[in-house]
C-alpha cells in the first residue's frame, strides 16, 4: 500500500523540496499551490503526482477531499504554506497583520480540520506544519509572522493532544534561516550577525528541512506527537 | 435496500471501532455520549466513519436545518438556546429521544448529548432517502 501525502505550499522553495523528498520516500504526492499553477503542474508531473489549488483564503475541505478521492486515501498532510509581511510592530497595518495571521495560523487550523474526515476513520495520519524560529525568538519586524508561528506551535500541541489516541500524530518543523526566496532579504541584510548566532555557522537548505519532514511523516515516527523539531543549525543554544 | 437490522449492525460496527471497545450489547436507545462513553471527538469520528461506511453525508446540523424549515421565519435560537417551538419540532424530528431531554431554553450545544444509536440510524436513512451522497 502506497501512502498518500498532500503538501500545501508545495511550490515554495521548501515546499518543492518536501514534495521531492516525500516522493523519493515512496509516497504518492499531491502538490498544493495557491497561485503558481504551472510550477505545481510541472513538479507534480515530474513524479506522476497531482497538483491542486489550495488558496489560504478559501475553505480547504473540497481540495483535501479531491485528493483523498483521487487516491482513495489521505495519510499525510504537510503544511508549508505561509507568508510574511514585514514592518515594525507600531507601524504594522492591521490588514497586513490579519493577512499574515489568517494565512499562517487560520489556514493551518482549517487545513488540519479538513484532514480529519480522512484520517480519523482510518486510525492513521501524519500531519506536519512548518513553523519558524520566529515563533520562539526574535521576530523583529515580523510581529504578525512571529505571533502566528507561536500560535501555530500551540495549535500543533493541542491537536496532538486530542487526536493522538485516534492514531493521528501532529508535529511541527521549525526551520531557522534557510536559503530560500523568503529569507533572501534577511540573509543579505544581516548575514554576519545571523551566522554568529548559528552553531553550524551556515544557513540551512530546503533539502535539510524536507528530510526532517520526511522523518516525522514516516512509519517509524509514530510515537512522536506534539513535537516541534528545530532545523536551525543550533541557533538558540 | 438495506433493512433496519443491517443498518443497526453497521452503525454498531462503527461505534465499536470509534470507541475501541467490544460493546456486545448496544441498543438502539443507548445514548452515544453519556451511556456508551463517547466524547466530542468520538462524536465527530463516528460521523466521519458513518459517512465512509454508508457513503452518505451524515450531518447532525441537518436536524437543525429541518427544524428551521418548519419554523419558517421564526427564530430557532434565542441566546444560543432553542425556543419552545423549536423544541416541539425537535421532539417530532427525534421521536427516539424522551421528551424530557428536549426542553424549552435548552442550550444548542447540548443537543448531541441526546443522540441515541437510533438517531444516527435515522440520519443515515434520511440522507439515503433524500439522496445526500458524500
Amino acid at each position: 500500500m502506497q501512502r498518500v501525502a498532500l503538501v500545501a505550499g508545495g511550490t515554495g522553495d521548501i515546499g518543492q523540496s518536501i514534495c521531492r523528498e516525500l516522493h523519493g520516500a515512496g509516497f504518492r504526492v499531491a502538490v498544493g499551490y495557491a497561485t503558481a499553477r504551472e510550477l505545481a503542474e510541472a513538479l507534480a508531473s515530474s513524479f506522476s503526482g497531482m497538483s491542486i489549488v489550495l488558496r489560504p483564503d478559501e475553505e480547504p475541505d473540497e481540495a483535501v477531499r479531491r485528493v483523498a478521492a483521487r487516491y482513495g486515501r489521505l495519510d499525510i498532510l504537510v503544511n508549508a504554506a505561509g507568508i510574511n509581511l514585514e514592518d515594525s510592530a507600531p507601524a504594522m497595518r492591521f490588514d497586513d497583520w490579519q493577512k499574515v495571521i489568517d494565512t499562517n495560523l487560520g489556514f493551518a487550523f482549517r487545513l488540519t480540520q479538513a484532514a480529519m474526515p480522512h484520517m480519523l476513520p482510518a486510525r492513521y495520519g501524519r500531519i506536519v506544519h512548518l513553523s519558524s524560529i520566529a515563533g520562539r525568538a526574535g521576530g523583529r519586524g515580523q510581529i504578525g509572522y512571529a505571533v502566528a508561528k507561536a500560535g501555530l506551535e500551540r495549535m500543533i500541541r493541542v491537536f496532538a493532544l486530542e487526536v493522538g489516541r485516534k492514531g493521528v500524530t501532529v508535529n511541527g518543523v521549525s526551520p531557522g534561516v534557510i536559503i530560500s526566496r523568503m529569507s533572501k532579504r534577511v540573509r543579505e541584510a544581516h548575514e554576519k550577525e545571523l551566522l554568529d548566532h548559528i552553531a553550524c555557522r551556515r544557513f540551512g537548505t530546503p533539502e535539510e528541512v524536507a528530510c526532517a519532514v520526511a522523518f516525522l511523516v514516516s512509519e517509524g515516527a509514530g510515537y512522536i506527537n506534539g513535537a516541534i523539531l528545530p532545523v536551525d543549525g543550533g541557533m538558540l543554544l | 435496500m438495506m433493512n433496519d437490522q443491517a443498518l443497526f449492525e453497521g452503525v454498531c460496527e462503527c461505534i465499536r471501532t470509534t470507541l475501541g471497545k467490544d460493546l456486545p450489547d448496544i441498543r438502539e436507545s443507548d445514548r452515544f455520549v453519556t451511556e456508551l462513553g463517547a466524547d466530542s471527538l468520538d462524536f465527530l469520528d463516528l460521523i466521519f466513519s458513518l459517512e465512509q461506511k454508508f457513503n452518505v453525508s451524515v450531518n447532525p446540523r441537518d436536524l437543525e436545518r429541518r427544524v428551521q424549515e418548519r419554523l419558517g421565519e421564526k427564530p430557532m435560537l434565542v441566546d444560543e438556546c432553542y425556543t419552545a417551538e423549536a423544541v416541539a419540532a425537535f421532539r417530532e424530528a427525534m421521536p427516539e429521544v424522551p421528551e424530557e431531554e428536549l426542553f424549552p431554553d435548552m442550550p444548542a450545544r447540548q443537543l448531541p448529548l441526546c443522540f441515541r444509536v437510533k438517531t444516527f440510524m435515522n440520519l443515515i436513512a434520511y440522507a439515503r432517502h433524500h439522496g445526500e451522497n458524500k
